[in-house]
């Protein structure tokens, strides 16, 4: 079957599951076993015994364990006063920048990814403080949840990282190179979008209210001075410092950050006496639903990466750039098209395992540069993040917010628009990636 | 196509065992005209690990994989043989280790429901560190990041302080000083471009370990016997062909080495070689002990040939 | 019309329900043992240059039985993602069906888990598979909490199917519990 015509059967069907209700994990399993039995002309017995093993396999990964543990550093960090702190904090910086609040968004996220390598996590946990905040000073949702999809995805371009953790190892590139890589990208997105956010409210009025109070949060703090704010933002960075310390003194490694994040968090509520049994079981169980939710999703989407590896999908796809003789211009135009497809029904670290060993071969041969490459991927794989049907980020704000995961996914176009503008920019001007790795190693 | 077969592997596309995958696809295609189609997976594309390829080849789930000998360990204690430190010292002591133990091998696949059709092997183990090592000595204390529970055991017999972390997190403990050391063969470390942060290489002919291509019985049943013969004559060419690639390639790196300013002992002092030996011996003891009989055979017939 | 939660499928839903949080705060305890296997690793090699050398492995069990012994409280609690289109739009009784499906579509994808898991785990236990480790653990023995948490997930899915259809059969003039 022609790879495209097969693509699209299986993105149909994972639609149809969807739309009737069945739980996502749940649809995407259902579509892969009848893929490989209806596309792949395989017996039920021998998908069992394949989807068996590749269960097991990938629910039980090491990199995955960053994952409960920067979630659960997050709940906790939201049910003690240090995000609503991050929130005070913020505040009167950015309240007098066009756009006002909205822009704690993204400052908050920019200033939470450097302690969380998941953009979930960090849109979780930014969100559910300025959710509520910004809806209390009547912006305008589209701006709200848009904004916050999009910064949210800072989470992984700004170090730590999941994604370039898994990208470091599949592709041979040393993973400190590839974090100081993300840093100045990820600022650069960042602000893009202030600067839409700006000119946003600027040109439409940005609250959806006539009568909108003054900056409700603000209301009650006469006298509140810089050193307030700065003061409302230490707990932020000192575990910002702690987490980073730990990693450029070598006393973790990058992987083993989160659980020395969750660990000074855990002692900062306990003196700070926020600690008490309920916050400390509320967190916990909350951390460990939103992680196998996460898990459920990430173990469904590797089967289906298998169905479509058994399918030879990619290699087909791949192939068929190959034979076509682009420019590297031409080639990364096309393969953004590809990704922004695999993204639509794929997540994060499905699309980086199934993609790189057809690509990685194609992108050295075209003279790339494979740091590049790398923070290139992991914006498009954040792009993926926000783009129906399956995105995680739309689910986490579709399920913090109420509004529908539909009109989320319209809120966040705008960013989807301004990362494909990242992406143009780097492709311009690549100093932007490779100056701080060539500066720092060499 | 008659036969359309996915091979799996954990390689990466432009390692040495994948690049030989790929020969031996092309000799079979063209050994049968064509007929035999192997499509390889490299990068653990197909979603699994090497750990799962022996049950996966043997339920048919994949009809053919790639995997390392040393991962086979749980399943049958005899996989450890080629990761045995300073058994085999050249590439010649490999290849005569392989064809003796050959026989064992191919029992285990075949208890497992499947075929062994070749065994290739690639560089050996050595040591990156600050500075060349000269004697054992030179691991007291070293903080060295090793691969196995074998790796662990022995850097422990010589007083050395190993630690286990993911290859992943191999860089940014060289980078901040966490690790002093990593024992991994000059390709690999080559890859992850060591020379950032050691300044020597030491050819220690640590181990040379192992990879099989196996393929499920019952496919390999259902091919006629020509096509079958064509299967087993491109293993048999693929493995000749890595052997040259390893070797070229290892000179090459060495090279490669230099021009980034490393130190390169491409071997040891005999008085080295020989306490190593003896830091290895309590590891290879046990191993014979959990192995049995097999074990005697297999060394005593080595020795022999020595 | 008798009361939905004194009924035999009422009571047995009111059970699972409580089992099911048992396995959740099994899950949640694996959760802190992670954090705590990984600080103590970190402080044996920076203090005391030595390591547990089953750090990943240990790890890589403990997420399995993470994910799978929390899966049915995970459900119960409403956390697994789903497009709500229909259940928003249709009412009453096109509501139970609506939640039947999807209940037993689930359920198919986790018996077929079921079935296929615990092959593995039957076929490590009677070769004696090990870990290829230090620790050479049995492979059989982590499995457990993943034949388990798969097979109690199965049983959740067939009391909220059961469910479902007493609420078919006995019309929407009463209330009931969102699984
Ligand atoms: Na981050
Ligand atoms: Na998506």
């Amino acid at each position: 079957m022609d790879p495209i015509l097969s693509a699209l059967a299986i993105l149909a069907g994972i639609l149809v599951f969807l739309v009737s209700g069945i739980w996502i994990y749940a649809s995407l399993i259902l579509v892969a076993v009848l893929s490989l039995m209806f596309i792949g002309d395989m017996n039920f017995g021998r998908v069992t015994d394949i989807f068996g093993s590749i269960t097991l396999r990938s629910s039980g990964s090491w990199e995955l364990s960053a994952i409960p543990l920067f979630v659960w550093m997050g709940e906790l960090i939201l049910l003690t006063d240090i995000s609503s702190r991050i929130f005070r904090g913020l505040a009167p910086l950015v309240r007098r920048l066009p756009g006002g609040l909205v822009h704690s968004n993204v400052f908050g996220c920019t200033l939470f990814s450097a302690i969380c390598g998941s953009s979930a996590a960090t849109t979780a946990t930014v969100g559910k403080i300025t959710i509520t905040e910004l809806r209390k000073n009547s912006y305008h949702d589209s701006l709200i949840l848009g904004s916050l999809a999009g910064s949210g995805s800072l989470g992984l371009l700004i170090p730590p990282s999941i994604v370039m953790i898994v990208y470091g190892v599949l592709a041979e590139v040393p993973v400190d190179r590839l974090f100081a890589a993300g840093v100045l990208p990820g600022l650069l997105l960042g602000f893009l979008f202030s600067l839409y956010i700006g000119a946003n409210s600027l040109i439409r009025g940005g609250r959806s209210t006539q009568a909108a109070p003054l900056e409700t949060v603000s209301e009650d703090r006469a006298g509140y001075t810089l050193f307030n704010s700065l003061l409302d933002l230490l707990p932020i960075a000192i575990i910002i410092g702690i987490v980073l310390g730990s990693i450029y003194t070598g006393v973790a490694t990058p992987s083993e950050a989160a659980a020395i994040g969750t660990l000074s968090v855990l002692v900062l509520t306990v003196v700070t006496g926020a600690m008490n049994w309920s916050v400390f079981h509320k967190s916990l169980m909350s951390a460990l639903y939103t992680s196998t939710m996460i898990f459920a999703v990430v173990v469904a989407a590797s089967l289906i990466s298998t169905a479509l590896g058994y399918l030879h999908i990619p290699i087909n796809l791949a192939n068929m750039i190959v034979e076509s003789n682009l420019t590297p211009g031409q080639f990364i135009l096309i393969i953004s098209v590809f990704f922004i497809f695999l993204g639509m029904i794929l997540d994060g670290i499905s699309i980086v395992v199934m993609s790189l060993p057809i690509l990685f071969p194609i992108v050295t041969a075209m003279g790339i540069d494979p740091i590049w490459f790398g923070i290139y991927l992991v914006i498009m794989v954040e792009l993926g993040q926000i783009t129906p049907p399956v995105g995680f980020n739309l689910m986490i704000i579709h399920g913090m917010s109420g509004a529908p995961i539909s009109k989320v996914a319209v809120y966040a176009l705008p960013f989807c628009g301004l990362m494909c503008l990242g992406v143009l920019i780097l492709y311009m001007a690549p100093a932007i990636v490779l100056y701080l790795p060539q500066y720092l190693f060499g | 196509q008659e036969f359309r077969w996915d091979l799996s592997t954990e390689y990466g596309p432009n390692s040495i065992n994948t690049r030989t995958n790929q020969f031996f696809a092309e000799r079979v295609s063209e050994l049968t005209d064509g007929e035999v189609d192997i499509t390889i997976h490299p990068g653990a594309a197909l979603g699994y690990r090497e750990k799962d390829h022996l049950f996966a080849v043997s339920d048919g789930a994949v009809p053919i994989a790639t995997t390392v000998s040393g991962t086979l360990a749980g399943v049958d204690p005899i996989f450890l043989l080629s990761s045995l430190p300073f058994l085999a010292e050249d590439f010649e002591d490999v290849r005569s280790l392989l064809e003796i133990a050959r026989p064992h091998y191919e029992d285990v696949f075949s208890q497992y429901g499947q075929q062994l059709i070749y065994a290739g092997w690639v560089d050996p183990s050595g040591v990156w560190a600050q500075d060349v090592m000269e004697s054992t000595e030179d691991f007291e204390d070293l903080p060295i990041r090793t691969y196995d529970a074998t790796g662990t055991r022995v850097l422990q017999e010589l007083g050395a302080a190993p630690v286990q972390i993911s290859w992943s997190d191999v860089v940014p403990q060289l980078a901040t000083g966490s690790i002093e050391a990593v024992l991994t063969g000059v390709d690999g470390g080559a890859a992850s471009g060591f020379w950032d942060y050691t300044d020597a290489f030491t050819q220690i002919n640590y181990a040379m370990p192992l990879t099989f291509v196996h393929v499920n019985q019952d496919s390999y049943d259902a091919l006629p016997e020509e096509y079958q013969q064509a299967l087993m004559q491109a293993g048999q060419e693929a493995r000749e062909w890595q052997a040259e690639q390893v070797v070229a390639n290892q000179s090459a790196k060495y090279d490669e080495l230099r021009d980034h300013g490393m130190t390169v002992a491409e071997s040891v002092s005999p008085e080295f070689a020989r306490s190593l030996s003896e830091a290895a011996q309590p590891i290879i003891d046990e191993w014979k002990e959990r192995v049995g009989d097999r074990a005697g055979e297999i060394l005593n017939e080595f020795n022999a040939t020595e | 019309m008798a009361d939905p939660r004194r009924s035999p499928i009422g009571m047995l839903d009111a059970a699972v329900t409580r089992v099911s949080r048992w396995f959740g705060y099994l899950a949640a305890a694996l959760i802190v043992y992670v954090l705590c296997h990984i600080l103590v690793e970190v402080t044996l090699r920076n203090v005391f240059s030595t390591s547990t050398f089953v750090l990943d492995e240990y790890v890589g069990y403990a997420l399995a039985g993470i994910i799978f012994l929390s899966l049915a409280a995970t459900h119960q609690a409403g956390h697994h993602i789903r497009v709500r289109l229909v259940s928003n739009t249709v009412q009453g009784r096109g509501k139970d069906a609506a939640e039947l499906i999807a209940n037993i579509a689930a359920l198919v994808v986790c018996i077929m888990l079921f079935v296929s898991l615990y092959g593995i785990f039957d076929r490590n236990l009677r070769f004696g598979i090990t870990s290829a480790g230090m620790s050479r653990t049995p492979l059989w023995i982590p499995q457990i909490a993943v034949v388990v948490g798969i097979a109690w997930y199965c049983v959740r899915l067939a009391t909220n199917a059961l469910v479902c259809v007493e609420a078919l059969v006995l019309g929407p003039n009463r209330e009931r519990e969102p699984a």
